[in-house]
């Protein structure tokens, strides 16, 4: 059976794979089973006969009846109980998150003197009460047992092996303080020649503090030297801003206000994922397309924004694109030049540049490189219209990979559009490349660095922050030449490169365990506050700064209260930020004079055969995740892949090329060679692959390969050799293919659902005529009449309880970006199972994110695979129609649906999973016995299983430090045990119980969900279905809302919200058209 | 081949076998009713570092509950009191017994710790790290009392203390007359179906919003005012307690 086939619904189709395109056998297992095969077999390392082993050794333990009683428990009470803490009760203390580009306000949960989970702090200017998936991932690092944990000198260290215990103490407490002599030493000698041959090198710096204090160092020794680096930077755009604004140095940065923005064009930009701001971009863009009832039942509000993307990888921001484009990245330079052509003509400009733009195309070095294909010529003259439309309400983003004249390009785009000062504004910028000097950016500094560590210049080099040995571009050969320092003193949370060739290593404190303040993307200050003592004996970068200096009293809380002293200190500390201390925006005049005489020089785009582009990675950024076994966990967004990296390429690439999913590739750019398996994208331009960096680390603590949730290395690989200071964004590369495979892990087709059109959208247009006078679903399944014949035995209508919970996601606001998962990870107390686990489709995720590729009308589809179904390999297809395609992506977050008339409650044997009287499907860890007949039955596979203890490792003393992370609201699970989405019931009874203490009613303000809670786009709304007027019984009622898979009449409690796109008729129209003469034939 | 059991066995068959099947399920039924928790867990009566006399605290010199039990109206656990508080009389109270040793040596140390803190100015910046150090070079540190746990509900089960305290059920419910008791035993069985029967018939636990949750001697044959029944029949028709019967009310 083809799902081509049998899809009746006109338009687009949707599939999780190409596997799934092509109807192949290995898909529909995935569908017809639960779990794929193998999963429920007992494999390495834990073979049978193992199994059995370690079973008899428990048995002799039992032996007979050695207690009947459980084990004695110890009460320890507090000998001096500190203030306002009630044991038992969970509080929240505001912090910062600081990142080099801008930190993110925070609000941790303490559960009994310790973080047990990270939340966005509510009304803070950068996110709003939401994070991303790394912030809520930090909490991971903090009980990391892979952290540096003692100062390192030379190969001494303190041994860890036996936990936390005195000998370990005492140890670290000795290599701190020759630690404190030694920085003694390096005071007295180098204050003597004013700091000749010491060096500095840290990543961009928001915090005020510890400039404060960098500043002191600089006093002191005047001649030492300053750099900073950083792998994923803002070099380009800075550039840009610079010649832009006409300042000096890079000291200015360019922040855009979607929230005014009616239409966005992102150039090769992922700015909803890891560029600039990105929290408060995504909040700003999902609250523009936000398209509720008011309480009138009126739509008030309506969707204002358009949204193209023109991209050279496939990335979260462009596959949600009402329409994207892909094109080589540096076709994409090509582009913006075109479209400035078609603006600057009716547009009010300087008329010296006006000449330069009109004159591109006539210039020699541009002859023959504005054209287009069809379809690209007609993407460019519909957004250049619908661009000039809106002036003042658009927005033009371009992505760090492109050079600095695009962006420049982009800014003067902006300025014609009269964006500037409504959605593009200039402030100073947060994140200080603290070097001291003009030339401060990072490829600029690294250089520099490396040229003096070449000259010997340097004897002693302090690195504050970042992995430069791993990161640094390839030819400044830093790994190298860092040996001609003679002492290399690291600050760092993990072993990793850079500490390997340091002579001194410092554990850095993670910033649940400091004092401190950062600086916003848009400025605001923010406090850093601990949460608990630092675990092992470690620093800050001010601490160390602090102690070169030769300040003993220093303490961090008291310089940081020092800088804001009677500026209502407390209130402020207590709220988390400092409002109003956002940077003013910086009018700008641009200087036409600069910008004539840069565009003059400006150069096209490089033709390249084939093309390298370099992306962060989803799952560890930049590398500086690699020790987090839920970012690796965490399916990448697109390509579903987890613990790995791979090289993307397009369908096209792969058919001419030969290559399928997971065959090795050989890339050869900078003089260094990589063999990596590829990942077939569709939606990626053709000749191009896309690698992400970060994957490829190879020092990550003491042990390597280590089992389940500890991290694995040798995972991935390694991109950064292949980037040079030349090549920052993307390069050309030859690509060739090589033998053999590597096992790439992905769970795209993990969890498949029986194959109806679960995502659905309908385009603005529709939702105007057809659906806005409608309380009905309009969306619900048309095919399948709902049965009146319940399969299962009749439960009385829920609706006495005071609560009915319910969930709506509203697929109009979700991204896709997964922060969802990782909250909900660390709510849940949900462990990491590993890629072998992954790969046998074991893993553990409450909340799912499926994604489901669409492309253009089914004829269109058809006409990649030739007449009939089957994929047939020999039969290229026109490429010239699969240029034409739009392909992109939706992204739906699966949870519990807690049906009404839930399938799993009535195969359990043991009453296991319950109904509550408020709707939920209860789970019953401690009863269940591990039959899996709940999850066999369960049309959305939402149930997960315990195939092992994952908690096995805790018993290790030198792991004792993990078990922190645990939620203690929440049960650990163990070995045989099923367990789901709980709609987060702990809270709920947190809640409930709170209100019957405070006396008070209203209960359902003071709480969410964990995913509802993380969520920046605010698509996940949870509460009680039974008072009208909350949100989600609102939204219940939108026309928009409907359930999966409603034939089955389970009746879920969770429920969806369509898409809503925007599509431009121009462009439609076109589609159609082609679709009305295929169908002709 | 020679039989091993004698021909006249066979008659003995049907005998043999029912005194077997009979004598299993008497087994099964022995350690189905003795060995639970209602038979093992009930009279409890572990020995304490200090032997503390609720007798004497709570029933003769009346303390309140809540003096020590500080946070039972507003959290999870009632809570065991920090040294502190028990230092507030016995500073002045008992100061040389050797039944309070343990406490007084406890107390001594953590005085000690502030004032090492509180010292020279030095100490107190690096107090946090060094603070530490006592503990790690003092072979004698002790660490805080070790309470023995009586009432053990198992870690999959959430009880809430502040949630039964503020409908007003009483201590004595579960824990027994502690104001008689010399060292504290347990005396209900805390399973599963016990929770479940108080939790069904509530009323007949439930007390008068004026009759405080700590007194511990209440019955309603002292109560003269209230009619039992009638604030029975009132309390389950205001359905304002509505103790929860299902599943995640305890398991997470």
């Amino acid at each position: 059976m083809s799902p081509l086939n049998d899809r009746k619904q006109s338009g687009r189709t949707y599939w999780r794979s190409l596997d799934e395109l092509e109807g192949s056998a290995e898909f529909q297992e995935y569908v017809q089973r639960e779990f794929p095969e193998g999963a429920s077999e007992l494999s390495d390392p834990f073979s049978r006969r193992g199994f059995m082993k370690a079973m008899a050794a428990s048995f002799a333990l039992a032996g007979g009846l050695v207690g009947c009683r459980r084990p004695e428990e110890k009460i320890m009470p507090y000998t001096d109980a500190p203030e306002d803490v009630v044991p038992g009760k969970s509080f929240f203390i505001a912090t910062s998150a600081p990142r080099s580009r801008g930190s993110l306000g925070l609000l941790v949960k303490s559960s009994e003197g310790r973080p047990t989970k990270i939340e966005g702090l509510p009304n803070h200017p950068a996110n709003n009460g939401s994070t991303d998936s790394m912030a809520q991932a930090d909490l991971l690092d903090l009980y990391n047992p892979y952290r540096q944990k003692s100062v390192k000198i030379g190969k001494e260290e303190a041994s860890y092996k036996d936990g936390m215990n005195s000998n370990y103490r005492m140890a670290s407490r000795k290599l701190m303080k020759s630690f404190e002599a030694k920085l003694a030493e390096i005071n007295k000698k180098y204050k003597a020649v004013a700091g000749d041959g010491l060096a500095f090198l840290s990543t961009p710096v928001t915090s005020p503090t510890q400039i404060k204090v960098m500043e002191e160092v600089r006093k002191e020794f005047p001649n030492a030297k300053w750099y900073s680096w950083e792998a994923i930077n803002d070099d380009r755009s800075a550039t840009a801003v610079k010649h832009f604004t006409g300042t000096e140095g890079y000291t200015n940065q360019v922040i855009y206000d979607l929230s005014k923005a009616d239409r966005i064009l992102s150039l090769d930009s992922d700015f909803m994922m890891n560029e600039r701001n990105s929290v408060k971009m995504l909040e700003d863009y999902a609250e523009k397309r936000r398209i509720y009832r008011d309480s009138k039942g009126k739509y008030s509000d309506e969707m204002s924004v358009r949204f193209y993307s023109v991209e050279s990888t496939f990335s979260v921001t462009g596959s949600n694109a009402d329409h994207r484009l892909r094109l080589k990245s540096g076709k994409i330079t090509d582009f913006i030049f075109a479209l400035a052509k078609k603006i600057a003509e009716k547009g009010d400009l300087n008329s010296d540049v006006k000449s330069i733009i009109n004159n591109f195309s006539s210039t020699e070095k541009f002859a023959g490189k504005l054209n287009f294909t069809k379809s690209g010529a007609d993407f460019l003259d519909a957004v250049a219209e619908d661009l000039l439309a809106n002036k003042g309400k658009s927005a033009i983003i371009v992505g760090e990979r492109q050079p600095a004249s695009v962006h420049l390009l982009a800014l003067v785009l902006n300025q014609v559009l009269g964006n500037v000062g409504t959605t593009v504004n200039f402030t100073e910028k947060a994140a200080k490349s603290v070097t001291f000097d003009n030339d401060n950016f990072a490829t600029q500094s690294i250089s520099k660095l490396s040229a003096a560590l070449d000259a010997k210049s340097i004897e002693t080099l302090f690195i504050l922050d970042g992995n430069p040995v791993f990161d640094a571009p390839a030819d400044t050969k830093l790994a190298e030449k860092i040996k001609n320092a003679q002492e290399v003193i690291t600050l760092s949370l993990f072993p990793n490169e850079t500490t390997e060739v340091s002579s001194i290593v410092v554990p850095k404190s993670h910033y649940l365990e400091s004092w401190g303040d950062t600086r916003a993307y848009d400025g605001t200050i923010s406090f850093v506050q601990p949460l608990i003592a630092p675990l092992f004996d470690s620093l800050t970068e001010t601490e160390l700064l602090s102690k070169l200096l030769g300040k003993k009293m220093f303490k961090s809380y008291e310089a940081v209260k020092a800088n804001y002293e009677g500026k209502s200190w407390d209130a402020d500390l207590q709220k988390g930020y400092i409002s109003g201390s956002a940077f003013e925006a910086i009018s700008v005049n641009p200087n036409w004079g600069e910008i004539s005489h840069l565009l003059k020089s400006a150069v096209p785009g490089t033709d390249n055969k084939f093309e390298l582009v370099f992306a962060p990675d989803y799952s560890t950024y930049d590398g500086s995740y690699s020790n987090n076994g839920w970012m690796h966990e965490l399916p990448d967004p697109i390509t579903k892949l987890t613990w790995d990296n791979a090289v993307l390429i397009s369908y096209g690439t792969a058919k001419a090329k030969d290559l399928k999913n997971r065959d090795l590739v050989k890339i050869t750019a900078a003089g260094n060679t990589l063999t990596a398996p590829v990942w077939i994208v569709p939606g990626m331009p053709d000749d191009t692959a896309q690698i992400s960096l970060g994957y490829g680390r190879q020092v990550l603590g003491e042990e390597k390969g280590a089992r389940a949730y500890v991290v694995f290395g040798d995972n991935g690989f390694n991109a950064y050799p292949l980037r040079t200071t030349d090549n920052f964004g993307f390069t050309a590369c030859e690509f060739s293919k090589a033998d053999g495979t590597y096992d790439l892990v992905t769970t795209q087709d993990h969890w498949a659902m029986e194959d109806r059109d679960l995502v659905k959208e309908v385009t603005l247009k529709e939702f105007d005529e057809d659906f806005k006078g409608t309380v009905k679903s309009k969306l619900e399944d048309q095919y399948h009449t709902r049965s009146e014949d319940k399969l299962y035995v009749d439960r009385k209508e829920f609706g006495d309880a005071k609560y009915q919970w319910a969930m709506v996601i509203d697929l109009n606001s979700c991204v896709g970006c997964s922060a969802c998962t990782i909250a909900c990870q660390a709510e849940n107390n949900i462990p990491v199972v590993g890629k072998e686990r992954v790969s046998e489709g074991r893993e553990m995720h409450w909340i799912r994110m499926d994604r489901y590729f669409f492309s253009g009308p089914d004829s269109e589809i058809k006409s990649w695979y030739g007449e009939g179904d089957k994929y047939d390999k020999n039969k290229t297809a026109n490429t010239e129609d699969l240029h034409d395609t739009e392909v992109g992506a939706m992204h739906q977050p699966i949870p519990c649906m807690q049906c009404e008339e839930a399938p799993c409650e009535q195969v359990c044997p043991v009453a296991a999973t319950q109904h509550s009287p408020e709707g939920l499907n209860d789970m019953v860890y401690n009863r269940c016995i591990g039959t899996r007949y709940c999850l066999n039955n369960c049309p959305y596979k939402v149930r997960r299983f315990n195939y092992f203890n994952f908690q096995e490792d805790f018993k290790k003393k030198n792991f004792e430090v993990k078990k922190m992370v645990h939620n203690p609201s929440v049960t650990v699970r163990s070995r045989g045990v099923m367990e789901k989405c709980t709609y987060c019931v702990q809270r709920i009874n947190e809640a409930k119980i709170d209100a019957k203490v405070r006396k008070d009613e209203n209960i359902i303000n003071s709480f969410t969900t964990a995913c509802a809670q993380v969520c920046p786009t605010k698509a996940i709304t949870f509460g009680n279905k039974n008072d009208e007027k909350t949100e989600v019984s609102k939204m219940r009622n939108e026309s928009r809302n409907y359930t999966l898979l409603p034939h089955l009449n389970v009746r879920p409690r969770t429920s969806f919200l369509g898409k809503v796109t925007d599509p431009n008729q121009k462009l439609v129209s076109k589609v159609s058209q082609t679709t009305a003469e295929k169908g002709d034939h | 081949m020679k039989p091993i059991f004698p021909k006249g066995i066979d008659d003995l068959k049907p005998v043999i076998f029912l005194t077997g099947a009979i004598s299993a399920i008497g087994i099964i039924l022995i350690f189905n009713f003795y060995f639970t928790d209602a038979h093992l867990s009930v009279g409890y009566k572990p020995d304490q570092p200090i032997p503390f006399s609720h007798r004497l605290h709570a029933g003769e010199m009346g303390i309140d509950c809540r003096y020590c039990h500080a946070n039972v109206e507003k959290s999870p656990h009632a809570t065991v009191p920090p040294s502190q508080v028990c230092m507030n009389c016995h500073s002045q109270v008992k100061k040389e017994s050797p039944a309070l040793k343990p406490l007084h040596d406890r107390y001594k140390q953590f005085l000690d710790e502030k004032t090492f803190a509180a010292g020279n100015a030095e100490n107190k910046v690096i107090a946090d790290t060094n603070m530490v150090d006592i503990k790690v070079e003092n072979k004698n540190y002790k660490d805080p009392l070790p309470w023995v746990r009586i009432h053990n509900v198992p870690d999959y089960a959430y009880f809430d203390h502040s949630a039964h305290v503020n409908a007003n059920v009483g201590c004595v419910e579960c824990h027994g007359r502690i104001d008689q008791m010399i060292k504290v035993k347990q005396v209900q069985p805390l399973t599963m179906f016990w929770c479940l029967d108080c939790h069904r018939n509530y009323e007949n636990h439930v007390r008068p919003d004026h009759v405080p949750v700590t007194d511990m001697a209440w019955s309603w044959d002292n109560e003269k005012m209230v009619k039992e029944a009638e604030f029975k029949k009132a309390l389950k028709e205001s359905k304002k307690l509505n103790p929860p019967e299902e599943c995640s009310a305890c398991h997470r």
